[in-house]
C-alpha cells in the first residue's frame, strides 16, 4: 500500500480518509519487478550452462590396444611393462580390476571395462600362460573356459587440451565409490541432503568458530554454493557476489536433483596443477596423483583427494607430503567420528605413508613425433575447436612396445657409431616402423631425444635418398618381363649420358670399378651404379617417374639422369609411403596413423580410418624384385649386418648412401614390418657411415627385439622356378 | 524375373561370407569372423568391415578375410574398394579355385557397377599353349625329353627356346640350350650340327 491510513480519529463529519505517503512500500513495488527480473535471468543462466555443454573436454589419444590371442608373440617383459604402464598393480590373487599377478610364465590379470568402437570389452579375470615368448592359453576364470581373444584397454599417449587448459575425466556418480562421497561430504557439508542450496546453520556455526578462532578456519558455504562459485562465478569476495550465488544455489537446488549437483561438483572441483594444465575433477585426480581411475581408490586415497579440496596447492602431496597426509589423517578421522568408517580403518589407513605416485601421471606424454603426424591427419577431417573441446577418444595405430624397441635401437645405436667411427659425430636418425600389410604406423622415433618435440625428422627432414631409388627403376624394367628377368645380363662398363646442356656426366660405382656384365639380381643387391644409370636411360626417366608415382610418391618433381641414383631428396615418411606398395606385394596403402575417433559420451565410433588398397602393379615384378631384395640383406650390401641375424630370418631390403656419405639409409621388411631407417647430421655435413654401417647397424638391433616375420610372399600364379648353381632357385614371370 | 536374379547377384557376397569354411581360420579369428556375419546380417556394414579388418591384424594373409571385406564394400557399393580388396584376396588364394571364381566374379561385377563398358574378367591361371612362347619353359621340357632319349624332339625343342632366348638377350640361356642341342646331335650322330652346336656353347664361354 503506498499510501496508509492517518491514526488520528476526528469527531467532525465523516471525511475521506487521507492516506500517507510511505517510501518503503514503494520501494518494494519498484523492487519486486526487478527482483523478479534479476532472479529469472539468474535462473535462465543457471540452467543454460548446467543443461548445455559444461565443460571443454580435452580429446585423449590412445595407443592401440594390445590384443591377445593364441599364438601372438608376447614376452613377459612386454607384458609386464605394458601393464605397469597401465596402471594395473601386482596383487596376489587379483580380484579387482586393475591387478595382475604373475608366476613363472603365466599372468593373472582382472582387467578393466573400456568401450571400444566394436562394444564394451568386459571386466573378467583371465589366465595368460606364455611359452617361448608366444600366447600359449587363455582362460577365464569365472566361469572357468578357455577365451580365443582378449583386450586390454589402450595406453593414453597424448591429449590435446582446450585453450584454457583445464583437464578433467567426466565421472558418473554411480562409479565414484562411496566412501569418497562419505569423505566429502563428512568434511565439506554433512547437511547435502537436508538443506536448499545454503544453510543457516552453517553459516552460523562458521561464523562461531571463525569468531572462536580470531581467524578464518571454517567457512559456510555448502557443497552447492562452492559449485556455483566455481561454475558460474569468480572467486571474487564481494557482498554481491555472495548474494548472487545464495540466489543461484537455491535455484540450482530447485531445477535439480541432489545427485545431479554431487555429481557435477564431482567433476568440476579444482584438485591441483601440472605445468599449465589444471586438474579439475576426482576422475582425473585420481589418475593424477594414484595412477588409477577412481572406482580402484581406497578409503585413504579418497580422504586425500578430499583433502585438496580445501587447498589443492597447499596440500599438495608431491610438494607438502607431510602437511598433505596430516589434513588427509584429519579427514579419516572426522569420517570415522561420525560413523563413515571404523576406527580400524581410519588407523589402517594411516599407516599407508605414500600418498601419491612420484611420476606424475598423464602428464608429459612421451611420443611427440608420432603425435604431429596424428594431429595432421586429424586436422583434415575436424576443427581445431571439436578436437580441443569434444571430449573425442581417438584410438591410433602405435604400438607402445615396438616404439620403445625403436626408441632403444635408435639411441644406443647412434651411441656405439659415434663411438666407433671418428667422422660421426653429432648424429641423428630417424625411424619408421609400419605393418607391411594395412599401412599402420606402429612407430616412429625422431633423433636421439625421442621425448622432445623439436625439428620431426621422420616427417620434415627431407635428405637425398641415395641408392633406395634403385629398386624402383629395377621395378620398372622387371615389369617389362618380355625384355627383362632376374638373370638378364646388365652392362656395368663405363658409360657417359649426355645431358640437356650438353654436358656430358659420367656415373661411378661406389668401389670405382666396372663389373662387365652382371645379372640384373647382382646389380641391384651389390648396388651397381653404372648398369643401373644405363638400364634407367635405356627405359626410359619417364617411366621411372611413373613407378615411383604408382608406388605412393605425390610430391611434383623433375626427373633428371642423376636422380637414377638418388639425388632425389625424400623424408623418411615419403619413403615409407614407396616402400609400403613393394612390401604388400604391389597393393598401394595410405599410411594410417588414426584407427577410430569415437564420442566419449556415447562411446560411438564417429569417424573410421578403413583399410584401403588399391592394385597399382602387378604382384609377379613385385615378386621378383623382393626376391632380389633378399639377396641385399643376405649376400649383398647389408651382408655384415645381415650375417647377424637368425639363419631362420628371411628379410628383404635395400642400402642407401650418398654422396660424400652424408646419408645412410636402409629399408628392411618381413611379412609383418616395414622398417625405415635414416641416420645422417642435421648440418648435413659428412659423416663416415655407408647405408650398410650407419642405418642398417640400427636396425639391426631394431630386428633383434622385435623379432619381425620372415617374409613368405605368396607366389603369383604366372612364376616359374629355374634351378642356377649360384642362386638355386630363381623365379621367373611367364609370359 | 530380373528382379530375382538381381536379388541372387546382390546377396552373393553374403553367401560367401556365410558359406566359407571356418577350417582355415583361428580360433580367434573364426570368433571374429562370425561376429563380422551377425554384423552383415543386421546390415551392420561398417561393423562388420571393422571386425573383419581385426581379423586381418591376426591373420593378413587369409584370402578368405580380404574376400570377406571385399564382400562387405560390394554390399556398401562401394565399387572401387570391393575391387581392389578382391584383387588382393585373388592373389593369396593359391590353390582355392572356389574362391578365385568368386574373387573374379566380384571384380567383373564391380566393374560393371562403375560403368566400365570393357570388364573381362582377370586372367585365369595362364594357358598352357602361353608355356611355348617362354624359352625357361622350352628348355626345361627339352631338358625333359633328353632324360626320356627323345633326341630328336629335345633338339627342336632347345632350338626355339633359343631363337627366343636370343630375343630376351638371356645369355646363360643360350649356353644352355647349346649345350643340350649338342648332346642332342650326338645322339642323333648328327655331327655337323653337334660340332656347330659346341662352337656356340664356347663362344659364349669365351672369356
Amino acid at each position: 500500500m503506498l499510501f496508509k491510513k492517518s491514526k488520528k480519529k476526528t469527531a467532525g463529519p465523516k471525511k475521506r480518509p487521507v492516506y500517507r505517503f510511505r517510501w518503503g512500500v514503494l520501494l518494494l513495488i519498484i523492487m519486486i519487478p526487478i527482483l523478479s527480473f534479476y532472479v529469472a535471468k539468474l535462473d535462465i543462466q543457471v540452467r543454460q550452462q548446467f543443461e548445455g555443454k559444461k565443460w571443454a573436454i580435452p580429446a585423449r589419444v590412445y595407443a592401440r590396444p594390445l590384443e591377445f590371442h593364441t599364438g601372438k608373440r608376447v614376452t613377459p617383459e612386454s607384458l609386464r611393462e605394458e601393464l605397469n604402464t597401465l596402471g594395473y598393480r601386482k596383487q596376489e590373487n587379483p580380484s579387482k580390476p586393475g591387478q595382475y599377478w604373475e608366476k613363472g610364465n603365466t599372468f593373472l590379470i582382472t582387467t578393466r571395462t573400456f568401450q571400444f568402437w566394436d562394444g564394451t570389452e568386459p571386466s573378467r579375470t583371465v589366465k595368460i600362460r606364455l611359452i617361448k615368448d608366444k600366447v600359449d592359453a587363455i582362460t577365464e576364470i569365472s566361469p572357468d573356459r578357455p577365451i580365443h581373444l582378449l583386450r586390454l584397454e589402450p595406453k593414453l599417449i597424448d591429449k590435446i587440451y582446450p585453450e584454457h587448459n583445464e583437464d578433467r575425466i567426466l565421472v558418473r556418480l554411480e562409479d565414484v565409490p562411496q566412501h569418497l562421497i562419505d569423505a566429502l561430504l563428512t568434511v565439506e557439508d554433512r547437511n547435502f541432503f537436508e538443506h536448499w542450496g545454503v544453510s543457516v546453520r552453517g553459516v552460523v556455526r562458521a561464523i562461531i568458530a571463525n569468531f572462536k578462532a580470531g581467524k578464518r578456519v571454517q567457512g559456510g558455504s555448502t557443497l552447492t554454493q562452492q559449485l556455483v562459485k566455481n561454475f558460474y562465478l569468480t572467486s571474487e569476495r564481494t557482498l554481491t557476489r555472495k548474494v548472487k550465488e545464495a540466489i543461484m544455489s537455491v535455484l540450482l537446488e530447485w531445477h535439480y536433483t541432489k545427485e545431479q549437483i554431487l555429481e557435477t561438483y564431482l567433476n568440476e572441483i579444482y584438485l591441483g596443477q601440472a605445468g599449465k594444465r589444471a586438474i579439475h575433477g576426482m576422475g582425473l585426480a585420481s589418475r593424477f596423483y594414484f595412477n588409477r581411475p577412481v572406482e580402484e581408490i581406497n578409503v585413504a586415497q579418497s580422504a586425500l583427494l578430499v583433502s585438496l579440496v580445501r587447498g589443492a596447492s597447499y596440500y599438495n602431496p608431491r610438494r607438502h607430503a607431510e602437511r598433505a597426509r596430516k589434513r588427509r589423517d584429519l579427514v579419516l578421522d572426522v569420517m570415522a567420528a561420525h560413523g563413515k568408517i571404523t576406527a580400524e580403518q581410519a588407523e589402517e589407513s594411516k599407516k599407508i605413508l605414500s600418498l601419491a605416485t612420484k611420476k606424475k601421471t598423464e602428464n608429459v606424454f612421451p611420443y611427440p613425433a608420432f603425435m604431429e603426424l596424428v594431429r595432421r591427419q586429424l586436422r583434415e577431417d575436424y576443427n581445431e575447436q571439436d578436437l580441443r573441446e569434444e571430449g573425442l577418444q581417438i584410438i591410433t595405430t602405435l604400438d607402445p612396445f615396438i616404439q620403445t624397441s625403436a626408441e632403444q635401437a635408435m639411441k644406443k645405436g647412434l651411441k656405439r657409431l659415434e663411438k666407433k667411427r671418428r667422422k660421426a659425430r653429432n648424429l641423428q636418425g630417424a625411424m619408421i616402423v609400419t605393418d607391411s600389410q594395412n599401412g599402420e604406423v606402429l612407430a616412429m622415433v625422431n633423433g636421439k631425444r625421442t621425448e622432445y618435440s623439436g625439428f620431426n625428422r621422420p616427417l620434415k627432414a627431407k635428405r637425398l635418398i641415395g641408392s633406395l631409388l634403385k629398386p624402383i627403376v629395377y621395378l620398372t624394367a622387371l615389369e617389362d618381363n618380355d625384355t627383362y628377368n632376374l638373370m638378364t645380363q646388365l652392362d656395368d662398363s663405363p658409360y657417359q649420358v649426355k645431358m640437356a646442356s650438353g654436358k656430358k656426366w659420367q656415373p661411378y660405382n661406389y668401389d670405382h670399378r666396372t663389373h662387365e656384365n652382371a645379372p640384373l639380381y647382382k646389380a641391384l643387391s651389390s648396388s651397381y651404379n653404372v648398369a643401373l644409370v644405363r638400364l634407367g636411360m635405356t627405359l626410359g626417366l619417364n617411366r621411372v617417374r611413373n613407378t615411383l608415382r604408382r608406388l605412393g610418391f605425390e610430391r611434383k618433381f623433375n626427373m633428371y639422369p642423376s636422380m637414377l641414383l638418388g639425388s632425389l631428396p625424400m623424408t623418411p615418411l615419403e619413403v615409407t609411403q614407396i616402400y609400403q606398395t613393394i612390401a604388400s606385394g604391389g597393393f598401394r596403402m595410405p599410411m594410417r596413423t588414426i584407427h577410430t575417433v569415437l564420442n566419449l559420451q556415447t562411446g560411438q565410433a564417429l569417424q573410421r580410418y578403413p583399410l584401403s588398397v588399391s592394385q597399382n602393379f602387378d604382384p609377379a615384378p613385385i615378386y621378383l624384385l623382393n626376391y632380389a631384395m633378399q639377396h641385399v640383406v643376405r649376400h649383398g650390401t647389408g651382408r655384415h649386418v645381415g650375417s647377424k641375424l637368425p639363419k631362420k630370418m628371411i628379410l628383404a631390403g635395400k642400402t642407401g648412401t650418398t654422396n660424400d656419405l652424408k646419408d645412410s639409409w636402409f629399408v628392411g621388411f618381413g611379412n609383418d614390418l616395414l622398417t625405415v631407417t635414416w641416420v645422417g647430421r642435421d648440418d648435413n655435413k659428412p659423416m663416415g657411415l655407408t647405408g650398410g654401417s650407419g642405418a642398417m647397424f640400427i636396425w639391426g638391433n631394431f630386428i633383434k627385439t622385435v623379432r619381425p616375420k620372415s617374409l613368405a610372399p605368396s607366389v603369383p600364379d604366372n612364376i616359374y622356378w629355374e634351378m642356377d648353381e649360384k642362386l638355386g632357385q630363381v623365379p621367373f614371370i611367364r609370359r | 524375373m530380373i528382379k530375382v536374379l538381381l536379388t541372387v547377384l546382390l546377396s552373393l557376397p553374403l553367401l560367401v561370407l556365410a558359406g566359407t569354411p571356418e577350417k582355415n581360420f583361428s580360433p580367434a579369428v573364426n570368433s571374429l569372423w562370425i561376429k563380422a556375419i551377425n554384423y552383415y546380417n543386421k546390415e551392420e556394414f561398417e561393423k562388420a568391415a571393422n571386425t573383419i579388418e581385426r581379423a586381418l591384424g591376426i591373420d593378413h594373409n587369409n584370402a578368405y578375410l580380404w574376400h570377406g571385406l571385399a564382400g562387405v564394400r560390394f554390399a556398401q557399393e562401394n565399387w572401387k574398394r570391393a575391387a581392389h580388396l578382391a584383387k588382393k584376396s585373388l592373389t593369396l588364394a593359391k590353390k582355392d579355385k572356389a574362391l578365385q571364381t568368386k574373387n573374379r566374379w566380384m571384380i567383373t561385377q564391380t566393374c560393371q557397377k562403375m560403368g566400365r563398358k570393357y570388364c573381362a574378367p582377370p586372367k585365369r591361371t595362364i594357358s598352357p599353349t602361353s608355356h611355348f612362347r617362354d624359352p625357361h619353359h622350352l628348355y626345361q621340357l627339352a631338358a625333359k625329353l633328353l632324360k626320356k632319349e627323345k633326341w630328336a624332339r629335345a633338339r627342336l625343342l632347345a632350338l626355339r627356346s633359343l631363337q627366343l632366348a636370343k630375343k630376351t638377350k638371356t645369355n646363360r640361356l643360350q649356353i644352355k640350350n647349346w649345350v643340350l642341342i649338342t648332346k642332342a646331335c650326338e645322339s642323333l650322330e648328327k655331327w655337323g650340327c653337334a660340332r656347330h652346336a659346341r662352337n656356340q656353347a664356347q663362344f659364349f664361354l669365351q672369356p
